[in-house]
């Protein structure tokens, strides 16, 4: 089932938590929600599921599969809600705690004890948790109620399935492992899925798509690729990865950042930039993007001297300091770290792959 | 944790000794404390019973038999029956009122729920006399229509509740803060209704609390002097409770019957002690033994979490 946003504004007292937001969530997708706290989007992930309302007066519509659900309280709504910090029934075992919401229901629809029985342990099964059934939340891992709450939210059938940070209280290596497990389910059981994250990395390795929001505004909206490769923006290129900032001015058409001078051909940079001489620009460069030469092979390059190496990890970065005193930071293989026999104090030039330039307000 | 019930009675970490103090010390320290739990708390408690029993063990039974007596308890135990149910209600539906919502008037609501324990329960029986006495506001129309208030019952089931309603709101609302309500909000979304949600996630997370604000205000109820006493106007038989039977037996120079009515009170206190304990144990024992299979499934945590 589809979920679709339409012009939703929200605010707390003077406090524009969602100002106009739109966005869709295809059928069976997995979508992530991306922003910094504060950029509504837990707020967005509270509407849909009908545990906040949107402003009196205001034009907004939530649509699952076309049909507006703005009227219906959150019971009603049948979405799966896992929280951030999980809200299982704290004196009830996990099995209680996943059997909760068939035991609620309405004595006509409500399974008979049985069915519960063997729904809970399907579920279990699913979610890897089998044998547990009698601990309580206190008893388990973090990872472990992690799974018990997507269990309980799953539990009802949801025909949407909301998680709020999902991974947010967890440590680095449990989150990694969940986070590709997590993917693995959605892909068993397709169900519609929008999960609300701060963590760009995960939301490019989990989710299909990805909305990615700012102070109560959607920014970009596109598959990991599109928004990683073509970001639609300086705040979205900013978020979703380090990226290295110069700063420099448009002279007769080239870019120039000290003795970096960028003609035609770079990304951003397209067309004609005569007309907007004298204008002031910024060029984002991802530290991958550039290359350490150890002298100026005739490309635009700039000088800088290695101030800092780290070569503890699968990348070497390397931060350089400019001619102009700007920290640059460089990302490069361990094999052409060697190469290069790069050591703290070593001048080099760094010339960039690719970039984006923009100038002054606007992209060119 | 999981057991619900605020930090006084949680487990206080064993064998954490920071500092060993002298010997001296530490002997004139219990000494001292001993003395004083002797001389104001054990003495008089010997005492009750020692007179009670003075004439007897049959002097000491047909206290109880006496109809005043009889009556005296039943009253008691009437104001307590309908002040506790009303209390466990009025604090269930302000602490969850307070902890679960916001609104305006707030901390005057919270301010309001300690007022009890602020006024002299005298002023409290006088606000009553005032209010529903023969001179007072509503005391006229309630003659014209026959209603008695003050000098009866009702004023005596009032004035306990006003005294003792502190008691469950008390206990409840710190515990509801700061379990917030994440869990009800599960429950909602998982189709829960506003009644289910209350009866199976929110009751059971506080019940330990819960009962412990119900074992303090019984207690209080049934032992309230102050404030009944003035709505009373001690007519024997009909609007004496117990506290005011043993002060009319007393002032009769009845000391066995009035040490031996007493005496229950003693009992009453004795066996509040004793429940009290039992909850904090339990409310404890609740929360000790997932401590511990806590802390026998850390090591498997990070790699069953996988």
């Amino acid at each position: 089932m589809s979920i679709e946003v339409q012009h939703i504004t929200k605010t707390f007292g003077s406090f524009t938590a969602l100002s106009d937001v739109s966005l869709k969530v295809p059928d069976g997708e997995l979508v992530a929600l991306l922003g910094p706290s504060g950029s509504g989007k837990t707020t967005l992930l509270r509407i849909i599921a009908g545990l906040e309302t949107v402003d009196q007066g205001s034009q907004g519509k939530i649509l699952f599969h076309e049909r507006d659900v703005a009227e219906l309280h959150a019971g009603q709504r049948q979405v799966g809600f896992v929280f951030q910090h999980y809200a299982l029934f704290r004196h009830m075992t996990v099995f209680e705690n996943v059997a909760f919401g068939l035991r609620v229901r309405p004595r006509k629809v409500r399974p008979g004890r049985e069915a519960i029985r063997d729904r809970v342990a399907e579920l279990l099964k699913l979610v890897q948790l089998r044998g547990l059934e009698n601990r309580y939340p206190s008893q388990l891992s973090g990872g472990q109620r992690q799974r018990v709450a997507l269990a309980r939210a799953l539990a009802v059938q949801p025909k949407v399935l909301l998680l709020d940070e999902p991974f947010g209280a967890l440590d680095a290596k449990v989150r990694l492992e969940l986070r590709r497990w997590l993917r693995k389910l959605h892909d068993e059981i397709h169900v519609t899925s929008l999960f609300v994250t701060h963590d760009q990395e995960e939301a490019l390795e989990v989710a299909d798509r990805i909305v990615i929001m700012n102070k109560g505004r959607v920014e970009q909206e596109g598959t990991p690729e599109e928004v990683f490769h073509q970001p639609a923006n300086e705040f979205v290129l900013n978020f979703l990865g380090n990226v290295n900032l110069f700063h420099g001015r448009v002279e007769h058409g080239k870019a120039v950042f000290g003795s970096l001078v960028l003609e035609q051909g770079v990304e951003g940079l397209a067309g004609a930039v005569t007309n907007v001489h004298g204008k002031s620009a910024r060029m984002f460069v991802r530290p991958h993007d550039l290359e350490i030469h150890h002298v100026s092979n005739g490309k635009a390059a700039l000088h800088g001297r290695v101030v800092r190496v780290q070569s503890a990890g699968p990348q070497v970065k390397v931060e350089l300091r400019g001619e102009e005193g700007q920290s640059v930071n460089v990302e490069l293989s361990h094999e052409r770290f060697r190469e290069l026999g790069l050591s703290v104090g070593s001048e080099v030039f760094v010339s960039p792959k690719q970039a984006r330039v923009y100038v002054e307000d606007y992209s060119i | 944790m999981a057991g619900g019930i605020p930090s006084r009675l949680q487990a206080s970490a064993p064998g954490r000794i920071a500092a060993r103090e002298p010997g001296w010390v530490r002997w004139s320290l219990i000494i001292v404390s001993l003395g004083f739990l002797g001389l104001f708390l054990v003495v008089p408690l010997a005492a009750v019973f020692t007179e009670a029993l003075r004439r007897g063990v049959g002097a000491y039974l047909a206290s109880f038999t006496d109809s005043a007596a009889l009556s005296a308890i039943r009253l008691t135990l009437i104001a307590a029956g309908i002040s506790v149910p009303v209390n466990v209600v009025f604090g269930l539906a302000a602490a969850w009122a307070i902890a679960k919502f916001d609104f305006a008037g707030k901390n005057v609501l919270i301010t309001l729920i300690d007022l009890p324990f602020a006024v002299s329960p005298v002023i409290s029986g006088l606000i009553f006399v005032l209010l529903f006495g023969l001179h007072g506001w509503f005391g006229g129309w309630l003659i014209e229509h026959d209603i008695r208030i003050i000098f009866a019952v009702p004023g005596i089931v009032l004035a306990t509740v006003f005294v003792t309603f502190p008691f469950v709101a008390r206990e409840l609302i710190p515990l509801m803060q700061e379990q917030g309500t994440e869990e009800e909000q599960a429950a909602l979304v998982l189709g829960a209704g506003g009644w289910q949600t209350f009866w199976r996630v929110t009751l059971p997370n506080v019940k330990w609390a819960l009962l412990y604000g119900v074992i303090l205000c019984n207690a209080r109820a049934m032992g309230e002097f102050g404030a009944v006493s003035v709505v009373s106007g001690h007519i024997r038989g009909r609007t004496n409770t117990m506290p005011l039977h043993v002060e009319i037996l007393y002032n009769e120079y009845n000391f066995v019957a009035a040490f031996a009515v007493a005496s229950l009170l003693a009992i009453l206190a004795l066996v509040t002690l004793a429940a009290k304990s039992g909850v904090e144990w339990a409310a404890r024992r609740a929360s000790e033994i997932q401590v511990e299979q806590d802390d026998d499934l850390t090591p498997t945590a990070a790699k069953e979490g996988a």
